[in-house]
C-alpha cells in the first residue's frame, strides 16, 4: 500500500483517509479560492467608488447572452466530468467519452472567452482603456488560466486513462480543480457581467 | 574653539514626531474610506471586510468538517470489515 496518504490511526491497522494528491489540490483550491476573494473585493469597492455608475459610461456592452451561453457549456462540462467518474468506479475504461466531452466543452468555453476577447478589444474596451477593462481582464483573464491548466490537467488524467495508469486519486485531484474551475465561473459572470 | 554643535534634544525630536503624527490624519481623510462618505462605497468596504474575513474560516472549515466525515466513514467500514472477517465461533452441541 502506498504511503502518500493521509490515514486515519486508530487501534487497528491505519486506514486511508484521503489522499495526498486529494488534500494538495484542496489545499492548492483554498489558496486559490483567497486569490479570486482578493480580486472580487477590490472590484466590488472600485464598481461602488465609480462616480458615474457601472460599467462607465461609452464604454462597449459585455455579451451578457452570449457569455450565458458559454456559462451552460462550462457547466455541462463539470457534469460531463462527474459522469466520467461514474463511470470510471463501474468500468475504467468507460470514462474515456466523458471525460473527452468534459474536455471538448472546456475547451469550447476558453476558445469562445478568446473570440469575445478579440470582439472587446476590437470595439476598444483594453486593459488599459479605464477600471472597467482592467478589472474585466484580470478576473476573467485569471479565470481564463485556469480554465486552461484544468484542461491540462484533464488531458494528462485522459493520457493516463488511454495508457491504463490512471488511479483514483489522481482523478480525484484532478476533479477537485475542475469542479473548482467550474463552480467559481457563475459567481464571476454574475459579479462581471450582469 | 570649536563653533557650537546644533544638535536637537530628545525633546526636541519627540516634539518633531508629534507633530508628524498629528499630520497624518489629515493624510489618512484623503482615503476613499473616510473622505468619500458614500453610503455605498461604505457598505462594498463593509461587505468585502466580511466576505474576506468568512472566506478562509469557510473553506478551511469545510475541509476540516470533510476530513471528520471521511474519518467517520472510513472507520466505520473499517469495522464492518472486521466483523466480516471475524471467524465465525463453533457451535456447541
Amino acid at each position: 500500500m502506498s504511503d502518500r496518504t493521509l490515514r486515519l490511526v486508530g487501534a487497528g491497522p491505519s486506514r486511508q483517509l484521503v489522499s495526498n494528491a486529494v488534500l494538495g489540490m484542496l489545499i492548492l483550491v483554498v489558496a486559490e479560492l483567497m486569490m479570486f476573494s482578493g480580486l472580487i473585493s477590490a472590484f466590488v469597492i472600485v464598481e461602488a467608488a465609480a462616480p458615474g455608475g457601472w460599467p462607465p459610461p461609452n464604454q462597449p456592452r459585455l455579451p451578457v447572452t452570449e457569455t450565458a451561453f458559454n456559462t451552460f457549456a462550462l457547466l455541462l462540462s463539470g457534469v460531463a466530468l462527474f459522469y466520467a467518474d461514474r463511470c470510471f468506479r463501474k468500468l475504467r475504461r468507460s470514462a474515456a467519452k466523458p471525460l473527452a466531452a468534459a474536455m471538448f466543452l472546456g475547451a469550447f468555453f476558453v476558445v469562445f472567452q478568446g473570440v469575445e476577447w478579440w470582439q472587446l478589444l476590437s470595439e476598444g474596451l483594453t486593459v488599459t482603456s479605464n477600471t472597467h477593462g482592467s478589472f474585466f481582464y484580470l478576473i476573467v483573464g485569471m479565470h481564463a488560466l485556469h480554465a486552461i491548466a484544468g484542461l491540462m490537467v484533464l488531458l494528462n488524467v485522459w493520457i493516463r486513462l488511454a495508457q491504463r495508469r490512471l488511479d483514483g486519486s489522481t482523478l480525484a485531484a484532478a476533479q477537485v480543480f475542475w469542479y473548482f474551475v467550474v463552480g467559481l465561473w457563475p459567481v464571476l459572470y454574475a459579479l462581471v457581467y450582469l | 574653539m570649536s563653533a557650537p554643535e546644533c544638535r536637537l534634544s530628545r525633546l526636541g525630536w519627540i516634539a518633531v514626531a508629534v507633530l508628524a503624527v498629528a499630520a497624518v490624519p489629515e493624510l489618512a481623510q484623503a482615503c476613499a474610506v473616510c473622505g468619500a462618505g458614500r453610503e455605498e462605497n461604505r457598505m462594498a468596504f463593509l461587505l468585502t471586510t466580511l466576505f474576506l474575513s468568512v472566506v478562509p474560516l469557510l473553506a478551511i472549515g469545510g475541509i476540516v468538517v470533510w476530513l471528520r466525515h471521511r474519518a467517520r466513514v472510513v472507520a466505520l467500514e473499517a469495522r464492518e470489515a472486521d466483523i466480516d472477517t471475524s471467524p465465525i465461533p463453533a457451535r456447541s452441541t
